[in-house]
């Protein structure tokens, strides 16, 4: 995704809402636009749409982990019923995608990087005969020794993943994040640290599986897609297939589910448009629930060394970190595979140190999820500060009061905003935190602990992102976003905005989204929990511009100054006398369309705007199976204004809930002799059910607003996943007097570490 | 998933006769819960070939009845699982196994019959791209494996699989008896003797010809004093690492025989031999002492380590519940309600 230079042309903020502003629309908590039409189902979404004349296509995909393609025989599937196509790497000159520049391995190819890579295409008359076909390709292989780990890849004979000169596989080069004099503060520790901790792979496992439908109209091409923002997709898209960005239309209106993972064009965008155009008929191409684990992309598993150093006193003196991410076979996108940097400015140390290297593997590429590489961070950091607490014998919530950062280390810029000790205040209060032994609490074969853990997450991708408002011909107000709702209430919060700034109920209001061809181009994607950070300004201020151009059109039509109207419901009238009025469909009629846009405004400077919050949890651990249960949460978040608090808290459960399944269940098993996922289907891969969600998961809004925008909102898409982990760990550790220092917590692990042997 | 024939079948007698007929190309479906799983994902082998028809029991009004007399409960394979949870005067322990099964909307579909038939979880076993024992491979794939990817394996034979069947160990311990029916006969053996040899049986669990359904399951009418309990993975939507049922008989305070019946941990429903208990007191026997005496492996793994911890746990729970409601029905001023 693209990080926008300055831009000079990007207008002034308008006057802040600060935390006195009168609001009357902004910070309610209006329902979800979309409810209904998602309970009765008619809320469209891209697997809905069906073209006539549509095929159905399915991939072939690799069964080994690396090696290549010698043979692609499709005479038995040929051969089957209502078959019209088998494309195989040797039958077309597949592009490869085009990133910045570059191409990435074409869509279909005979070199195998991983188990389940794309290595061809079925076309047929229904889904079922297309798999069955693709399951009948004859397919002959050179096999290629393969690096399915960390450890294998970095092997002194191991082969060179990518073919580059890439010594023991780390593709990069090591980066190193360093802040302070790292050894004067290690000599001025009184007590350090030092542990080793891993993350696993999560999958993202949306409920919707990635898929298109590709529909060609002369030189043009439709898309319906399930993504995170459609405008990426279709310059993507256009760029790797050479077309005009114009010829090309993406529609996504709902999508069920994205995380990170539908952020990016993937070889079935391709592959759908080329099939598509070769057999002159829309084509379907959708991921079975098998191809969301095995291909569709997935959090990096990571390794941590992590040292932390303390004075006597309780402060931090240093962080250090050595981190390895599994990066997969694609230099482009071994970056996803691991970072630092909110780990460390999170807290206030005198030095701060980070070497990251991304190890190359015969496995899946890593895409961003859900606080990509900020996640997998917080969680082991955050549980090190705890184990530094314990160390100390200072309450683990003193610790890191004592140690609150006034800036950004980093950086060196004070923050746009930080509630942070707020978070602490409200969210220690409203759990009832009170400093107590561990294994206080053990009777029945349960013990129980509680935990906390904080998070930092940076609200820094800033682009240019345009709203439209338009007043219709009806009366009514448009909002043009070139945004998709992933689930988080866009189809909601910036018709918010929008009646706020001008005036209206929000019942007059209508959004539209999600379809490149009647929006403007907003954010490249729903990600960075950003859009309405991003986003949100635009819409006032086009707002503000559309009010101004109806009260303008309205002073003629009324004989009056501007300055003496106003916005009322359906129509602009006199302050002084609102009998006198003209409708605002009156006003088209006479004007014809009445529309403005506006860009973002000026990402601030001088400031470093992120995100903050602290989570408060309580378990209980069976003694005798090992099994973990969460009792109940308190997240406290700093995330600016809350623009709906009903959206704020669904997002804070849906998010500790799978920041909960991080620490405690999701976990890829790898057959390693053969780089096979195992567990690749819903019940074998284990994700929370609602019975084992705790019973109370509380939102606590912490925050205040911020200086980061004129709204004075952050963000809080990804902070509740980013939470959760640690602060589930350290109250096991609370609970049990053991550390577990290896994600997901299983019971043969709690057992195993109870037993006293390796945590 | 590769097309078949679906062939309604209009009585159980039938429904045999057409997979005679079309055997062996033939399979029985019930509600599908797990048979359409195994065909869309594509899991076949030498010794389970893609069927091409299917006789749908559906169809099959007789095979939907419960029916009681004053020895015994008859229950029809194609029962649902709901229908049993809201049957009156059934042994409790298979209300209590129902309720731990799936979730409310498989249980509304799915059937006593397709519980007790179902393959197992081995994700081995599961692999659409892998040659196991059971789909005709000489060895069990997950040999050498992580020890996660196979449920089970703590009593393993050539499979390492655990069955994933909760009312399977439910009715052997109530010592249920399996009905047969075959296009021309019908036979009855005890359930425990249907899955005999499932370990080392490549091309199923249980001991069925092709041309032969389990028509009902019935279930002696006499009480004891029994209890299921699961220690699964997750709360809800689980196979369990063990489902274990206990079914008392006693005279007064002594256990006149004793039945313990475990999912989860071998290839077929692990029925254990706890013939010793005869005789003994309901108020000497020591539930956690037993468990540990009936699994007595002690694993380097981790992973199986607590699978032994899971099997210990349940049995112990479901013992202990079963004595003491045992303990209750002879001893009338306790507070546990007799069952």
């Amino acid at each position: 995704m693209s990080q926008a230079a300055a831009d000079p042309q990007a207008p002034q903020p308008l006057p802040r809402w600060d935390a006195a502003a009168a609001l009357a629309v902004v910070g309610q908590p209006h329902a979800r636009a979309s409810a209904l039409a998602k309970v009765t189902g008619r809320a469209a979404y891209a697997s809905d749409a069906m073209p006539p004349g549509m095929l159905y296509a399915a991939l072939v995909r690799a069964t080994i982990a690396r090696g290549r393609v010698v043979a692609f025989d499709a005479t038995r599937a040929c051969r089957l019923d209502g078959v019209h196509a088998v494309l195989g790497p040797f039958d077309l000159a597949w592009p490869g995608i085009a990133v910045r520049g570059r191409r990435l391995r074409p869509v279909i190819d005979a070199d195998v990087r991983f188990v389940g890579e794309e290595i061809g295409v079925v076309v047929a008359d229904s889904d079922a005969v297309a798999r069955v076909a693709a399951r009948a390709v004859d397919v002959r292989y050179e096999t290629a020794r393969a690096c399915l780990t960390i450890e294998a890849a970095r092997n002194a004979d191991a082969p060179a993943i990518a073919g580059t000169a890439a010594p023991h596989n780390v593709v990069g080069g090591v980066q190193q994040i360093a802040h302070g004099d790292l050894a004067a503060a290690e000599r001025a520790s009184d007590v350090v640290i030092d542990a080793h901790y891993s993350t696993a792979a999560q999958h993202h496992n949306c409920l919707e599986p990635h898929g298109c439908v590709a529909q060609w109209t002369g030189e043009g091409l439709t898309l319906w897609d399930s993504n995170q923002g459609g405008h990426l997709i279709r310059e993507a898209l256009a760029a790797t297939l050479e077309l005009p960005r114009e010829r090309v239309r993406v529609v996504g209106h709902h999508t069920g589910g994205g995380f990170g993972s539908k952020i990016f064009v993937k070889p079935y965008h391709v592959i759908a448009a080329l099939a598509a155009r070769q057999l002159q008929r829309p084509v379907r191409l959708f991921m079975a629930r098998r191809e969301e684990f095995v291909a569709s992309h997935q959090r990096a598993p990571t390794r941590r060394h992590i040292r932390l150093g303390a004075t006597q006193a309780g402060r931090l003196t240093f962080i250090d970190e050595h981190i390895t991410g599994q990066a997969g076979p694609c230099p482009l996108f071994a970056i996803n595979a691991a970072g630092a940097a909110n780990g460390l400015r999170l807290h206030r140390a005198d030095a701060l140190h980070a070497r990251i290297e991304r190890v190359l593997t015969n496995t899946q590429s890593p895409l961003p999820f859900r606080g990509p590489m900020v996640a997998e961070d917080i969680f082991c950091l955050e549980q090190a500060v705890d184990e530094l607490a314990w160390a100390l014998a200072i309450d683990p919530l003193q610790l890191r009061l004592r140690n609150l950062a006034e800036v950004d280390a980093l950086s060196g810029l004070p923050y746009a905003g930080k509630q942070l000790a707020r978070c602490y205040e409200l969210g220690a209060r409203a759990f009832g935190w009170r400093a107590s032994p561990v294994r206080a609490a053990i009777a029945g074969g349960r013990a129980r602990g509680s935990g906390v853990g904080a998070l930092a997450y940076d609200a820094t991708l800033y682009e240019p992102s345009v709203a439209t408002l338009a007043c219709t011909a009806q009366g009514r107000i448009v909002l043009r976003l070139g945004v998709a709702d992933i689930g988080t209430g866009a189809d909601t919060v910036f018709a918010q905005i929008a009646a706020e700034a001008l005036g209206v109920p929000l019942a007059r209001i209508d959004t539209h989204w999600g379809d490149t061809a009647d929006t403007p181009r907003s954010i490249d994607a729903s990600n960075h929990s950003r859009t309405c950070a991003v986003l949100g300004p635009s819409v006032r201020a086009a707002a503000q511009a559309l009010k101004a151009a109806l009260l303008d059109a309205a002073a003629q039509a009324l004989q009056a100054d501007a300055s003496q109207l106003m916005l009322h419901d359906n129509r602009v009238a006199c302050r002084a006398d609102p009998a006198r009025a003209v409708a605002l469909a009156a006003l088209v009629h006479a004007h014809g369309p009445i529309e403005r846009s506006a860009a973002r405004e000026r990402a601030p400077e001088g400031v470093f705007a992120a995100m903050f919050g602290a989570h408060f949890v309580e378990v209980e651990v069976n003694l005798r199976s090992g099994h973990v249960r969460v009792l109940r949460a308190m997240c406290a978040h700093d995330a600016g204004r809350i623009l709906n608090p009903r959206l704020a808290a669904s997002q804070v459960h849906g998010g500790f809930v799978q920041g909960l399944a991080m620490a405690l269940q999701e976990e890829r098993v790898l057959d390693e002799r053969s780089g096979m996922q195992l567990n690749a289907a819903m019940w074998a891969y284990r994700t929370p059910s609602i019975a084992d969600a705790p019973a109370s998961i509380r939102f606590i809004d912490a925050g205040a607003p911020d200086g980061g925008n004129s709204l004075g909102v952050k963000g809080l898409g990804e902070p509740p996943l980013i939470g959760a982990g640690a602060a589930i760990a350290n109250a096991i550790h609370h609970a049990i007097g053991v550390r577990l220092r290896h994600y997901p917590i299983t019971p043969d692990k709690v057992l195993a570490a109870l037993r006293g042997r390796a945590a | 998933m590769t097309p078949f024939r679906l062939l309604d079948a209009a009585s159980t007698r039938e429904a045999a006769a057409l997979l005679r007929t079309h055997a062996p190309h033939a399979r029985p479906i019930a509600a599908g819960g797990d048979l359409l799983g195994l065909l869309k994902e594509g899991v076949a082998g030498s010794t389970l070939p893609t069927p091409q028809v299917l006789v749908n029991l559906a169809s099959v009004r007789e095979l939907a009845r419960i029916e009681v007399d004053a020895a015994a409960w008859r229950i029809g394979a194609m029962v649902t699982l709901a229908q049993l949870a809201r049957t009156d005067g059934l042994p409790p322990m298979i209300c209590e196994a129902v309720a731990r099964i799936a979730s409310p909307q498989l249980r509304a579909r799915t059937t006593l019959g397709g519980n007790l038939l179902q393959r197992p979880r081995c994700l081995y076993f599961r692999h659409p791209d892998i040659v196991c024992f059971k789909k005709g491979g000489s060895i069990c794939a997950a040999l050498g494996g992580p020890a996660r990817a196979h449920p089970g394996a703590l009593f393993a034979g050539r499979c390492r699989a655990g069955h994933p069947s909760d009312l399977a160990p439910v009715l052997i311990a109530l010592d249920a008896h399996a009905q047969i029916v075959s296009s021309h006969a019908t036979r009855t053996l005890p359930l425990a003797e249907l899955y005999r040899g499932a370990a080392d049986n490549a091309t199923s669990e249980v001991q069925l010809r092709d041309d032969e359904l389990v028509a009902a399951l019935i279930v002696p009418g006499r009480p004891c004093a029994q209890a299921f309990e699961k220690v699964a993975p997750r709360a809800a939507n689980e196979f369990a690492w063990t489902g274990a049922a206990v079914a008392l008989q006693c005279d007064g305070a002594t256990i006149r025989s004793a039945r313990v019946a475990a999912s989860g941990l071998a290839p077929e429903p692990h029925a254990f031999d706890v013939r010793h208990l005869a005789g003994c007191s309901v108020h000497e026997l020591r539930p956690s002492e037993l468990a540990c005496a009936l699994v007595p492996l002690e694993p380097d793994d981790d992973v199986l380590a607590a699978r032994v911890a899971a099997a210990r746990l349940a049995i112990e729970r479901a013992l202990a519940r079963a004595l003491r409601c045992a303990g209750a029905l002879h001893n009338p001023r306790s507070d546990e309600p007799p069952t």
